[in-house]
């Protein structure tokens, strides 16, 4: 009953097109059938298959991880774990998963390859070398002639003591701080609001209140902190807290909510400053209280808000002015409530401005409160001494000069524009934990800059897989999976209680991948860096027998055992801000409204009949990019067609199931339409995840070149559609303000095709 | 996916042996010590699917099989509109029409109200599959071909599988996988001759109701929230 737990990963057949294939065996699969009655070994560990990072609980038997399930210690999880995490067995054991170091054969993203050793791979990194004829510059030799900013690191979704280490210790020591996120596809207008706003929190969390007004965020679907937003937004529905969610698209937080109100995309703002003048106008507020709690007076907020009535923004939003108004009136006069939003609010072109008129209307509810301020962080304590930050930097970071508004921190999807219009020249461009091509816009110019060996001479990608980024690389080094590795983890609970916990390898790393932040050890050794320890599992030991509280509870032993540490009587620990800058000289002095006012976004005005905007999402089971290897998940959601609300299809005459194509300014895409009664008439909302052309057999129905062939599910595979990829057709922009992508905002032209 | 045998086919088969397999569970001695049930409640299920991984993980599941998943729903029209979910499994019956349709005694109902397939005895003849109202039962197709049914030289044997509230789990002590790792609290699974246990509090408690009540199965899956009779169940669990 349990054979498919110990499908063997045996042996790994040579492909005809590896030069020096050997047949290697991975080590932990032999042909073994463990037993039922074999013993169940249990560690205590965390999950990396979201940034949620929820604690599990790895069940291994005879070496092989059969089950994942939540650590019932953590607070935060409460021993619950989702789909995704579940999954991770699958990215662990899967058929298409990198083993060894391969070098490029013939041209970029020609898909063969030839398996070569680590130490021929590390000697390349480190001394340069060939690649197919061309030389290329190492990290030994960048660094000798005083270049070291032309290595350029550029990481996905990177955290714990992973991203400490290789960020704050690795490349500082080398001397590099041309390091690239994924911060601009991400969240950043979200987080440039808050800093232009004062970096702060509110003083309401959403365990205590009567009621949320939801702008946006899919908080039970995909939320940024998964299981531990469930648990908490499934007690306050117990409570009877009212939800209303303002969203494009009914999403199952929609569906979970009191109301959902839908939203033309791109005008949350105009609802937001409509719902803040109907809370002047009813006198809903408290006058002193504000003046204390921002740095505006009332009557400057009530001649500012004046013209935003419910009409105006009915006109706009489509949001009927009274219900605006009476939502508005019921959050007034609610003993306690707060406004929570994510990307379907702020991932736009007045993206910043929408994120700081919501904090807006929570100074006036008196949501924030005089009490100006910020949770405090959970911090580790690191016992080895930090390097200095570099200077050295390319210039590529901040989209074109002038461009955006506040453009310092990462305009990470103009990384690739930025070189190709020569900005700056990486000798050796690093892709880790990340694939770009897929992740951001416009997705065939990335693969054609990824592509011009005369940018980008040496190109390195560090993978788990074969993904569309790293099918194009120059050197791929095989990553441990998030399974068998060592981080050191901290996150804080609903009330604010840090939470200490950490990552630990369910065996060792399959074949011959390597953590690759044990290799970053290894390189600084090489290079002369003393970075004070040899490894990330040092590393994390040294933090756990140094911090205060887990350090007493019996450090690094402790925490291999439980996986997590808390003190539950903590007192949480506030930054004391000052005012609330509503009003941000910051703005005020780049040319924009000081005070977070209406903007509209130029291409969404007058509209041809064939025109809808097009808005992206995501579900419960994948992440953006990262999960469609995993059989399991792929099982659940492998179509992703397009949702159109049922009155336009009518207009347009396409019907559910019909073929469609969607125009956008850079590109066509075909796909399914989905009738609705789900989603506003004047978007068109896709998923992201679907459409992998690479990264193995799941992922995209192609077997990549390294599949193991062996994994008797893959003869099982009953789906035929891998659904379609909609970043193809949308824009590498970036809002005015922060620069941050604007997801949802790509006008396209939409047809039925026959 | 093999395919399901024609329903009108299997009702004749049903007629057949429905009298042996009722008359097996009328002599059932005694009321049992337990009786192991659970409850689906719909105003909490987010859809999530961390039931249908949890399941397929737990008792490895092959790819295109299924003991447990999650459908959903649109319901209303623009913009009153919102989406149900329904998690579907073995409702373990009391009157289970699956146990009825086997000829070969491989189903049987345990005296904690389990019922289970025998898979020594299972021969894939597939009457379960079309006699379950639920489409709960599924033909592994991962099982071992069964070289010994020699009756049968052009078949490959793939077996009966579904939820059997993970009873390995159950003996030692542990919840069934699916509501274990719920976040939302939705599936509660427990005891209903327990009269101090939350599925007896819940089922006592309210009216709770289970699926395709007319079946007369007596489903041992009970559902809180009225949305299920929103669902067109019976269409909808054919569907993949």
């Amino acid at each position: 009953m349990k054979r498919r737990e110990f499908v063997q990963i045996a042996t790994i057949g040579s492909a005809a097109i590896f030069q020096a294939c050997e047949t290697i065996e991975v080590e932990t699969q032999k042909a073994s059938q463990a037993s039922l009655n074999s013993p169940k070994k249990e560690i205590a560990s965390a999950c990396w298959q979201c940034v949620s990072r929820c604690s599990i609980l790895a069940y291994t038997k005879e070496n092989r991880l059969v089950k994942i399930e939540g650590n019932p210690l953590s607070m935060r999880n409460e021993g619950k774990v989702c789909a995704k995490g579940q999954a991770g067995i699958n990215q662990i054991y899967n058929p298409d998963r990198l083993l060894y170091p391969l070098r490029r054969i013939g041209q970029r993203g020609s898909g063969k390859w030839e398996k070569i050793s680590w130490e021929t791979a590390l000697n390349l990194i480190l001394e340069g070398g060939e690649i197919e004829g061309s030389k290329v510059k190492g990290l030994k030799t960048l660094r000798q002639e005083g270049n070291p900013e032309k290595f350029l690191f550029h990481y996905g979704r990177m955290v714990g003591t992973d991203y400490t280490i290789l960020i704050n210790y690795f490349l500082s020591a080398y001397g590099t701080s041309s390091i690239g996120n994924h911060d601009s596809i991400c969240s950043r207008a979200g987080s440039i609001a808050r800093r232009l706003t004062g970096d702060i929190s509110s003083s309401k969390k959403f365990d205590d209140v009567d009621i949320i007004l939801n702008f946006g965020r899919s908080l039970i679907d995909a939320g940024i902190d998964h299981i531990p937003i469930i648990r908490r937004v499934t007690k306050m529905r117990e409570r009877g807290v009212k939800i209303y969610t303002f969203d494009v698209r009914l999403s199952n937080t929609a569906a979970k909510s009191n109301k959902w109100i839908p939203v033309k995309p791109g005008t949350d703002l105009a609802v937001v400053l409509a719902l803040s003048h109907v809370l002047l106008n009813e006198g809903l507020y408290d006058k002193e209280e504000i003046e204390q709690t921002a740095n505006v007076t009332v009557d400057e907020l009530l001649s500012h808000l004046a013209p935003f009535s419910p009409q105006w923004a009915e006109e706009i939003a489509g949001v009927p002015a009274s219900l605006i108004e009476e939502i508005a009136i019921e959050y007034g006069n609610a003993n306690s409530g707060v406004c929570t939003s994510f990307r379907g609010a702020f991932m736009h072109f007045n993206g910043v401005q929408t994120q700081r008129a919501i904090y807006m209307l929570d100074v006036i509810a008196g949501n924030i409160g005089p009490q100006v301020r910020k949770t405090k962080r959970a911090q580790w304590n690191f016992p080895f001494p930090r390097p200095e930050k570099p200077a050295a930097k390319l210039p590529i970071f901040t989209g074109d000069s002038g461009q955006f508004a506040v453009s310092d921190g990462s305009i990470s999807h103009q990384i690739l524009t930025q070189i190709n219009k020569g900005n700056g020249k990486p000798e050796l461009y690093m892709v880790y934990c990340h694939n770009p091509v897929y992740a951001n816009g416009n997705c065939n110019e990335n693969i054609e800059i990824y592509k011009d060996t005369s940018k980008i001479p040496f190109l390195v990608s560090v993978d788990v897989g074969l993904s569309e980024t790293t099918e194009l690389a120059d050197l791929v080094l095989p990553d441990a999976s998030f399974l068998e590795r060592w981080t050191a983890e901290a996150k804080g609970t609903a009330d604010g209680i840090p939470e200490y916990y950490i990552r630990q390898p369910v065996h060792e790393p399959l074949g011959e991948t390597r953590n690759f932040v044990d290799v970053a050890c290894n390189l600084a050794k090489e290079l002369g860096l003393n970075l004070g320890f040899e490894s990330a599992r040092d590393f994390v030991e040294g933090a756990c027998n140094t911090t205060a509280g887990i350090k007493e509870a019996g450090g690094f032993e402790y925490m291999k055992k439980h996986g997590i540490w808390h003190d539950r009587s903590a007192q949480v620990s506030y930054i004391k801000r000052g005012k609330v800058k509503l009003f941000s000289e910051r703005l005020d002095k780049s040319g924009f409204a000081g005070l977070p006012t209406w903007m509209s976004h130029p291409d969404h005005q007058d509209l041809n009949e064939d025109e809808l905007i097009l808005t992206t999402f995501k579900v419960n089971v994948h992440t953006h990019s990262r999960t469609q290897n995993c059989k399991w998940l792929t099982e659940i959601y492998h179509e992703n067609p397009a949702w159109i609300n049922a009155a336009t299809a009518e207009r347009l005459g396409i019907q559910s199931n019909d073929w469609i194509k969607l125009k956008s300014s850079i590109g066509e895409l075909i796909t399914k339409a989905r009738i609705t009664q789900g989603v506003h008439p004047t978007a068109i909302s896709i998923s992201h995840h679907l459409g992998h052309w690479a990264f193995g057999e799941y992922a995209s129905g192609k077997k990549t070149s390294i599949n193991l062939e062996n994994d008797s599910d893959s003869q099982l595979v009953w789906w035929e559609s891998y659904g379609m990829h909609l970043n193809k057709i949308i824009p590498n922009y970036g809002d005015p303000i922060s620069g941050a992508m604007c997801w949802n905002d790509t006008v396209v032209s939409v047809r039925k095709i026959s | 996916m093999p395919k399901q045998l024609n329903r009108k086919f299997i009702l004749q088969f049903l007629g057949l042996f429905a009298s042996l397999g009722s008359l097996f569970w009328w002599l059932t001695p005694s009321k049992p010590k337990s009786r192991l049930a659970m409850v689906m409640d719909l105003d909490k299920c987010i859809g999530c699917h961390a039931c249908t991984v949890a399941c397929k993980s737990e008792n490895g599941v092959a790819i295109g099989g299924s003991r447990t998943r999650v459908l959903e729903q649109e319901y209303g029209d623009y913009p009153e509109t919102t989406r149900f979910f329904l998690p579907l499994m073995c409702n373990h019956c009391e009157d289970a029409p699956c146990i009825k349709a086997c000829p070969n005694k491989a189903i049987l109902r345990k005296d904690n109200g389990l019922v289970d397939i025998n898979k020594d005895l299972c021969n894939g003849f597939q009457f379960c599959v079309s006699a379950c109202p639920y489409g709960a039962i599924y033909i592994n197709p991962d099982q071992e071909p069964d070289e010994a049914v020699q009756d049968y030289p052009s078949r490959t044997v793939f077996k009966a599988d579904k939820c059997n509230f993970c009873e390995e789990r159950l003996e030692e002590g542990l919840e069934p996988s699916c509501s274990n790792t719920c976040p939302a609290d939705a599936r509660i699974f427990g005891d209903l001759a327990d009269p101090n246990s939350k599925v007896s509090k819940l089922v006592h408690g309210e009216k709770l109701t289970g699926l395709l009540m007319e079946e007369g199965t007596q489903p041992q899956v009970y559902y809180k929230g009225g949305m299920h009779s929103i669902f067109q169940v019976s269409k909808a669990i054919n569907k993949k």
